[in-house]
């Protein structure tokens, strides 16, 4: 990412994408407009980059009002716009001069004649220009007179109001870090340089390591908390106290950070750590004598860990070879799960190729050579499995292998353990010659078993038919191939195919893990010493910064019959219109999802099934990678004209807003249901962090809940108007066919 | 007052039994009307779940209830089950329990008809909800003629699905009076014949709490589950209906067949009649699960993938990753099915039919069955990890009088040779027979 100041005469000559705000915190609200910009940018042909301040405007503009600190200091803003797809910044000082900037000339002079911006986007509320004056209707004109196109982001709302970087100073000000978390989409923290600090922790039997708030950013409450540490690429469970030590030192006016890490010794001074503000246990407190005050941390330490057990919540403990390994802590399940999970864009035969390769890998190693060795291995760890599968999410294939077990028997055994070892054989320590090739026997086999599988699912007529109205959808987009690539590529594939494929995975795909179940430390250890074992000229980008590409189906609506011998028809209908994947808006669309055909109450269920009699089954399907609505149906051959009649009726009832309310209601108790009951399943819980970070949208289950309860009539309304019929496609029995007819 | 002394005032009898390997308990209430509850509790976990366990199948077309025999036709389980959660004005049973944000299902098999569901939230409402609408559904005509069309069209979904087409054809090769030969949902002309009087007199016999058992897991609130479920209950005790079935020849009737289907790949099915299971030779309770149970660990060493017959199918090509393998052992039918996704359908049964006798008879590798049951006790302990699961896998064990808490006692106490007794069938090439969908002979249609 290139940075840019005012100071900078020259800068690219380059047509650009223009996020336009200050994004202190960028914060769920920001990420949704700061990716916005990235996809359109991608989609326009356009560098996509942030013009920010570094002073916030309030700080200047509007002096005598209460300005409590910036979240985030500019650099770790610039970090976080980097992770975002930013390629550049250009950051200028708002002072006296700057402020009294005529809006129109602002718009001139910056974007237009320096950025030469071809797309801006903002927030609702964006303002510039002298005192504000320039709002989003002034900049809705001035683009318009200047050709540039210009994208509003909605806000993002979150237990009922807006997420804003005021309210989050105000939270976190307050000590609610769970709330804070909650608008930022990750947990607020602060870094800083460990000083020495007067070493009664030591003495106390909890050393601690201590810095001050850098000087501008804001102060959370003071108090006790539950946190996590960053100390260089790792991170550890830990414990601060913030505040300015009332029992020990009555006299201290500068507030300070003070962490006791659990689970580590090591020397911190000088070095920069970041703590992590996960939840208050107590505000601070003056105690009567250190004995007291003694007494008390013991408590708080035990309550903390006992807090950190049971979190289930994902974070990143630390990053080997540049794969970040996510831990999801839970006592409740009595095995583990872990997956190990590779991305890159789509391409035919590469798909073809590393498909191949995942199930060539899990079939042998060196240490059991040969399937019925390794599977063998598997049940003597009572049971456990190894796996890999490949999926689709947009343009990107990724690569998934997964091992699941349980955590103890009572043999004293860690069958989990054991199992995530044998993950790392088959993958560091595969069956290869010395030319880099798999045994040919064990390649020949598994092309046979995957080539069969394709052909065998062209033989279920639901599956048939979703193919094909998915190629006619996608037409030439990437989106269209096959997640295991097709059969002629797979017949294609040579050795070299295989081995080239293996080192460009160990070498330089994107990977990440997670981790869930009760993960102590001897099992944080094996898995950080196994990434270790990786090739050292791994050189691999991080894993979620490659992002799957908007899709954007722009053709005209297109009617295909085909013809097969079948008794039941098939009938599948596709929608764009829909958010795109990453937009806090893609709940609004599960729910339009859920109304229309997700579940038995839905529209579609209950009209076209139960009260028409036109289908035993019909449903929708929310592609959300392709921000497209599918309905896929199996109809009466004779009846399939009403059929379609009657879906294009309901979501024209959806459209016009007279549905029942308990339609509305309905689907939003059982989309709340299914995200509560989603974290009953350890294996769901690791996948729903996995594409989290795919999704780049991390959120708790009571984040989730609330993004749902404020799904609003007119939101459905509004999303089902966008919804544009795009393939209307009908498998038929052969005997209907005119030619034939006639 | 404790759970059990308010059982007990409610006229039932409760007891509790821990598994050894996980420290999970299990409690067993009886009513005296004869209605069974088993109740795994999971706190911690946000999904409830309950299962209705009713033991009519679509093998049940003949039975004696209360001395009289009656007589349905092919069909009729699936039919009721159809009815019991048809929409009305109110939106059924489906759209009731969807409004508390309960998610339902349900299915037939061939001996049982099971109605579940599961909720985060109004458990106990939607609770009532379900055992009202089973224990006292709605079956006149207008709502039988509503649902009929939904069924047939239902069935010919099925026509269009190679799979269960072979899976069809396997079974009218394996038997010849029996039901179970005879499609669980019927045929479109016996779902014709079916009329409210048909299922009035199923549901007087079979759906009545001295006939059903329920089940719940989750977190639950066992008080509030006595105060929704009471007033179903009546005082005394129930009849049971009995099936009527007549007996069955130990032998096949076809050694194989073949389908034609306008498919991309072809399918196949090796089904292996066991002869000593038949009406006239029925089993029951403890000794029926053994021998699932002991089937289990059996076919676990000698088809999963880690047996040396699987390796030899997968690396001649012969089968894929779709190979599978099912042990249907029933009070009055037994046979085991094996088979998947080939190329090479004939071959792949042949090689099937050379092998698994021969590995029979050479003797079962003792340490590998050892290995088959430590995953097996492996598993027992992961299902518990999962309320939805484990509440079904009781559910099911209802049917015969045990409890999932049984398995690892069975595993462990099972040896390779009782085992390899118990299957000796497998060993006789004539109780095998082959289907095979294959595809359409002429050019399909494009």
């Amino acid at each position: 990412m290139k940075i840019f100041d005012q100071s900078e005469n020259e800068i690219p000559k380059l047509r650009r994408g223009v996020a336009l705000g200050f994004f202190d915190g960028v914060h769920r609200g920001h990420a949704d407009l700061i990716r916005t910009l990235v996809m359109n940018c991608c989609q326009l042909d356009l560098e996509p980059a942030v013009f920010t301040f570094d002073e916030h405007p309030a700080t200047v503009a509007h002096s005598s009002k209460r300005f409590s600190g910036y979240i985030n200091t500019l650099a770790e803003r610039l970090e976080l716009f980097e992770q975002l797809g930013v390629s550049e910044v250009h950051h200028y000082h708002f002072d006296e001069q700057f402020s009294h900037l005529d809006p129109e000339e602002f718009l001139n002079t910056i974007l237009l004649a320096r950025l030469q911006a071809g797309l801006i986007v903002v927030g609702e509320d964006y303002r510039y220009g002298y005192k504000g004056e320039g709002n989003v209707t002034a900049l809705r004109s001035w683009c318009d007179r200047n050709q540039i196109k210009l994208v509003v982001v909605p806000d993002v709302e979150i237990f009922g109001q807006k997420i804003s970087s005021t309210r989050i100073r105000r939270l976190v000000e307050m000590g609610d870090m769970d709330h804070a978390a909650s608008c930022l989409g990750r947990p607020f923290s602060l870094r800083g340089e460990v000083v020495k600090g007067r070493k009664l922790g030591r003495e106390l039997g909890f050393p601690t390591a201590n810095f001050a708030v850098a000087a501008g950013q804001i102060s959370p409450a003071y108090g006790v908390y539950v946190t996590r540490t960053r100390i260089g690429s790792r991170t550890w469970w830990s414990i601060t106290s913030f505040g300015l030590r009332p029992t020990i030192g009555a006299n201290d006016s500068v507030p300070m950070v003070e962490t006791y890490i659990y689970d580590t010794r090591v020397d911190l001074y000088g070095q920069e750590i970041e703590v992590f503000f996960l939840e208050m246990l107590r505000p601070e407190k003056k105690f009567d004598s250190l004995l007291q005050l003694g007494a008390q941390i013991k408590e708080d330490l035990q309550q903390a860990y006992i807090w950190h057990q049971k979190s289930e919540d994902s974070y990143i403990s630390n990053y080997v070879k540049s794969i970040p390994v996510w831990v999801l802590q839970t006592d409740r399940f009595s095995q583990g799960s872990l997956q190990f999970v590779f991305q890159h864009k789509l391409e035919r035969q590469r798909a073809a190729a590393f498909a191949l390769l995942m199930q060539v890998l899990t079939a042998s190693c060196r240490r059991f050579p040969g399937r019925t060795e390794l599977s063998t291995e598997l049940d003597r760890l009572y049971g456990s499995s190894l796996d890999s599968h490949v999926e689709k999410h947009g343009d990107l294939q990724t690569l998934t292998l997964s091992a699941e077990g349980l955590i103890n028997w009572t043999d004293g055994s860690k069958p989990f353990a054991d199992t995530v070892r044998l993950l790392f054989d088959v993958l560091l320590d595969p069956d290869i010659d010395e030319d880099g090739y798999f045994d040919q026997a064990i390649v020949d086999s598994e092309r046979q078993s995957l080539i069969t599988e394709l052909k065998a699912r062209e033989n279920d007529r639901a599956r048939y038919a979703y193919d094909r109205s998915m190629q006619i959808f996608c037409a030439d987009k990437p989106h269209g191939i096959r997640a295991t690539g097709d059969i002629e590529s797979l017949e294609k594939l040579t050795q070299d195919d295989l081995s080239k494929a293996y080192r460009e995975l160990v070498t330089e795909l994107p990977a990440m893990i997670c981790v869930g179940g009760r993960i102590d430390t001897e099992m944080l250890e094996l898995i950080y010493s196994s990434l270790d074992k990786l090739p050292s000229e791994r050189s691999a980008s991080v894993f979620g910064s490659i992002k799957p590409s908007m899709f954007n189906n722009q053709q005209p609506e297109q009617e295909i019959k085909e013809y097969r011998k079948l008794e039941q028809a098939r009938v599948n209908l596709v929608l764009t219109g829909l958010p795109p994947y990453f937009s806090h808006r893609s709940i609004a669309a599960s729910m339009l999802n859920s109304m229309l055909g997700g579940d038995v109450h839905s529209l579609l269920f209950d009209v076209v099934r139960e009260k028409m009699g036109l289908a035993y089954s019909v449903y929708s399907v929310n592609a959300r990678y392709l921000s497209a609505l599918l309905v896929l149906a199996g109809i009466d051959a004779d009846k399939t004209d009403a059929a379609v009649s009657a879906m294009k009726e309901q979501i024209a009832v959806l459209v016009s807003g007279k549905f029942d309310a308990r339609l509305f209601e309905t689907s939003k108790r059982l989309l709340a249901a299914s995200v509560e009951a989603s974290h009953d399943d350890i294996s769901h819980m690791v996948s729903a962090v996995v594409s989290a970070v795919i999704l780049g949208r991390n959120m708790s289950i009571r984040d989730a809940l609330s993004l749902l309860d404020n799904v609003s009539r007119e939101d459905i309304i509004s999303l089902a108007s966008e919804l544009k019929l795009a393939v209307n496609y009908r498998l038929l029995p052969d005997t209907l066919r005119e030619d034939i007819k006639s | 007052m404790s759970i059990i002394d308010q059982a007990a005032k409610n006229g039932f009898h409760v007891q509790e039994v821990r598994d050894h390997l996980t420290g999970q308990t299990l409690r067993t209430w009886r009513h005296k009307s004869g209605m069974l509850i088993k109740i795994l509790p999971r706190p911690g976990f946000s999904k409830r779940f309950a299962a209705m366990t009713i033991p009519y199948g679509s093998v049940h077309q003949s039975y004696i209830y209360q001395g009289t025999r009656y007589e349905v036709p092919a069909g009729t389980a699936h039919f009721l089950e159809h009815c019991i959660f048809s929409r009305d004005d109110d939106g059924g049973l489906l759209g009731k329990l969807s409004a508390l944000g309960a998610s339902a299902n349900a299915y037939t098999s061939h001996t049982h008809t099971m109605y579940y569901f599961s909720a985060v939230n109004n458990f106990e409402e939607a609770l009532n909800l379900y055992m009202s609408a089973v224990l006292r559904p709605y079956l006149e005509i207008d709502r039988v003629e509503a649902e009929r069309p939904v069924i047939i069209a239902e069935l010919s979904q099925y026509l269009d699905d190679p799979d269960n087409r072979c899976y069809m054809q396997l079974l009218e090769n394996l038997y010849s009076k029996h039901t179970v030969r005879q499609d669980i949902g019927g045929t479109i002309d016996s779902v014709k014949a079916i009329m409210p009087e048909h299922l009035k007199s199923v549901h007087e016999a079979y759906y009545h709490p001295g006939s059903l058992s329920l089940t719940i897991s989750g977190d639950i609130n066992e008080e509030k589950i006595i105060a929704e479920i009471i007033d179903f209950l009546p005082d005394k005790l129930t009849d049971s209906a009995k099936l009527s079935i007549d007996d069955e020849p130990e032998e096949i009737i076809a050694a194989n067949s073949v389908l034609h289907m306008d498919i991309a790949s072809p399918s196949f099915l090796i089904g292996i009649k066991n002869p000593g299971i038949l009406p006239q030779k029925q089993i029951s309770g403890l000794e029926l699960v053994n021998r699932q149970r002991a089937a289990r660990l059996m076919l676990d060493t000698l088809l999963s993938t880690s047996s040396e017959l699987y390796e030899s199918l997968y690396s001649e090509g012969l089968i894929n990753e779709s190979f599978g393998y099912h042990y249907a052992c029933e009070n009055s039918f037994a046979f085991l099915v094996l088979g998947g996704e080939s190329p090479e359908p004939e071959q792949a049964c042949a090689r099937i039919a050379e092998l698994l006798p021969a590995a029979l008879v050479k003797g079962v590798d003792s340490e590998m069955f050892e290995i088959q049951k430590r995953a097996a006790a492996g598993d027992f302990v992961r299902s518990l990890d999962a309320v939805e699961h484990s509440g079904l896998v009781q559910a099911q064990c209802n049917l015969h009088s045990v409890d999932l808490f049984d398995y690892p006692m069975l595993y462990d106490k099972m040896d390779s040779a009782t085992a390899s007794e118990m299957l000796q069938y497998i060993s006789d090439i004539n109780n095998y027979s082959f289907s095979i969908v294959r595809e359409a002979k002429e050019e399909p249609v494009s």
